[in-house]
């Protein structure tokens, strides 16, 4: 009981240390944005502390000995944040922009209720959750990559299951409860990232729209609560927009910030990996005469790469895909065999059009008030990791038409809730006229 | 008004955490296979020593349940195509064994449909 105390407090004073960082680097001058970002910076740091305890072989009794000592000088430090968070004094319980999303949150807890299963989906008890219980066991995390484990995909970076391992920890047991409440407050940090985002552009009608485009999504709906990472990886896709799109400038702090939440996306998923390769590459194209942001956005990017470099070089094995290439001739003849441009082209048509078809209406819509948007570095960064994940698809071995049927789905999901964000913020110049109420800057 | 708006909003908060609690009480209930694979195997475990491997063997039926029972054997990583000396064997209760003649039975859980088995080679 004391032991899960200091474990909670450990994290409560870690989130107010985060939440102090967000507050003075980023642009972003909303509370409960800052609040949201900090929320999902502190996932990514618990579970890089776990890994990392992991690594040096210490037990969990270490870790908290360390986030102690190194939480101490830092609640001091901190400790006008604290108020600022524990006290409701600020909060404002009258404001409609609360009540809009305390319905929304109501309607996904209600589903959540109705339909989360206690063990998630496959993916869910067969790897993540089995990832998890091997760190939480730290004896024997390495057993992860033995070769009998190839079915749990051990070469997938570790957050989701450091961060439930963690938690496991927490709680001294693995109760299926904690996996199943992570992926809930998942399901239901999105919409609200997305809600607050557009609600502190003034953009209050399209935060609404949003909430019930994610409300009428059964596609999200039933992969938000598969207790799966695919979700978790669009959350911080969907931050790194958010966060690019409050950047008022290439140099200012921000971007460190900014370079941190696209770096972390690398230790989600190895389609992480790409697309933080991916946004970085044309941030850096873009700003390749800016030193200062290109020391800023390194300095930003540094510390979860460097996570996620470890983790490649010492312990993963070879990706499927990676492994399964003979050469450049075999990667070539995968290239140019034309009969799987047209399964892959009719396999994206098809689930666009059955699973998302408010990203083709919303991106018409875009396309006649504001197409120059269309062309902006986010969404440019969406289209290449949409390419990339395209060439894989093309170089994947086995049957392709089964895993298109498996996987197509999530990987359209990675970018679904960045793609809302981005389209209706592209909309912003139609959105003239809105009730006041919404259209102001509002805390959590 | 205003007052009406924030006694709403606090209500909704209050169902929302009523809703959570009540899933969590509701879902402890109900057993899924998981639990029950759990409740058949982890007697087991106490005749299984640290350092011996330990394999797996299904007729056709459970064939598909092998990820489920290394989630339960979990941090114990199981052997699926070699057979080792001990095994977890899972059978219907109206299964005839098969392919294992040369194995004895150490232990046994007979708890629900199926049959879970620690099986051992006689040497």
């Amino acid at each position: 009981m004391i032991h899960t105390l200091i474990a909670l407090l450990n994290v409560f004073v870690l989130y107010v240390v985060i939440y102090t960082a967000v507050h003075r680097l980023s642009a972003i001058n909303a509370q409960s944005l800052i609040k949201l970002t900090s929320v999902v910076l502190l996932f990514t740091a618990l579970s890089i502390l776990y890994y990392l305890m992991a690594v040096i072989n210490q037990d969990f009794a270490g870790l908290l000995i360390f986030m102690t000592v190194v939480n101490i000088p830092l609640a001091y430090f901190c400790r006008s944040s604290f108020t600022e968070i524990v006290s409701f004094n600020g909060v404002n319980w009258n404001s409609k922009s609360r009540f809009w999303p305390l319905i929304a949150l109501l309607f996904f807890t209600l589903y959540f209720f109705l339909f989360a299963s206690k063990y998630g989906g496959w993916d869910a008890w067969a790897m993540w959750n089995l990832k998890a219980k091997l760190l939480y066991y730290s004896s024997g995390w390495k057993n992860l990559f033995l070769d009998r484990m190839h079915f749990s995909s051990p070469d997938y970076p570790l957050m989701l299951p450091a961060t439930i391992a963690f938690f496991w920890s927490v709680v001294h047991n693995t109760s299926p409860f904690v996996p199943m409440l992570f992926s809930y407050l998942v399901f239901i940090l999105i919409p609200l990232i997305i809600y607050y985002s557009l609600l502190n552009k003034g953009l209050g009608l399209f935060a609404c729209l949003s909430l019930v485009i994610f409300i009428t999504d059964r596609t999200y709906r039933s992969l938000a609560i598969a207790q799966e990472s695919d979700v978790l990886f669009s959350m911080l896709i969907l931050l790194v927009v958010v966060h690019y799109s409050y950047l008022k400038k290439a140099s200012d702090h921000h971007v460190f910030l900014l370079a941190f939440i696209c770096a972390s996306s690398g230790w989600v998923k190895n389609e992480g990996i790409v697309f933080s390769l991916l946004f970085t590459l044309c941030f850096l194209i873009k700003n390749y005469k800016d030193r200062l942001a290109i020391l800023k956005y390194g300095g930003g990017f540094v510390i979860p790469m460097l996570i996620v470099i470890s983790f490649k070089w010492f312990y993963a094995p070879a990706n499927s895909i990676v492994a399964h290439q003979h050469g450049v001739s075999s990667f070539r003849a995968h290239l140019l065999a034309p009969a799987k441009y047209m399964t892959i082209g009719k396999a994206v048509i098809d689930m666009i059009f059955t699973n998302y078809l408010m990203l083709p209406i919303l991106a018409v819509v875009v396309f006649l008030y504001n197409a120059k948007f269309l062309l902006s570095l986010p969404l440019m960064v969406i289209y290449l990791l949409m390419g990339a994940y395209f060439v894989a698809y093309l170089a994947a071995p086995g049957d392709l038409n089964w895993l298109l049927s498996t996987s197509l789905i999530r990987l359209v999901e990675h970018v679904f809730p960045a793609l809302i964000f981005l389209l209706l913020f592209g909309l912003k110049g139609i959105s003239q006229t809105q009730p006041l109420h919404l259209a102001g800057k509002q805390d959590i | 008004m205003r007052v009406q708006q924030k006694h709403i909003n606090i209500g909704l908060l209050l169902a929302i955490v009523v809703i959570l609690v009540s899933k969590i009480y509701y879902i402890n209930r109900i057993s899924f296979d998981i639990d029950t694979l759990d409740q058949q195997i982890t007697p087991l475990k106490k005749y299984m020593r640290a350092e011996t491997p330990i394999g797996y063997h299904v007729n056709t039926q459970y064939a598909g349940i092998y990820m489920a029972v290394q989630n339960v054997m979990a941090p114990r990583i199981l052997y699926i195509n070699l057979k080792p000396d001990t095994l977890i064997m899972i059978r219907d209760k109206t299964e005839k064994v098969k392919g294992i003649e040369d194995y004895q039975v150490i232990a046994e859980n007979t708890l629900g449909e199926r049959i879970v088995s620690l099986i051992k080679k006689i040497k």
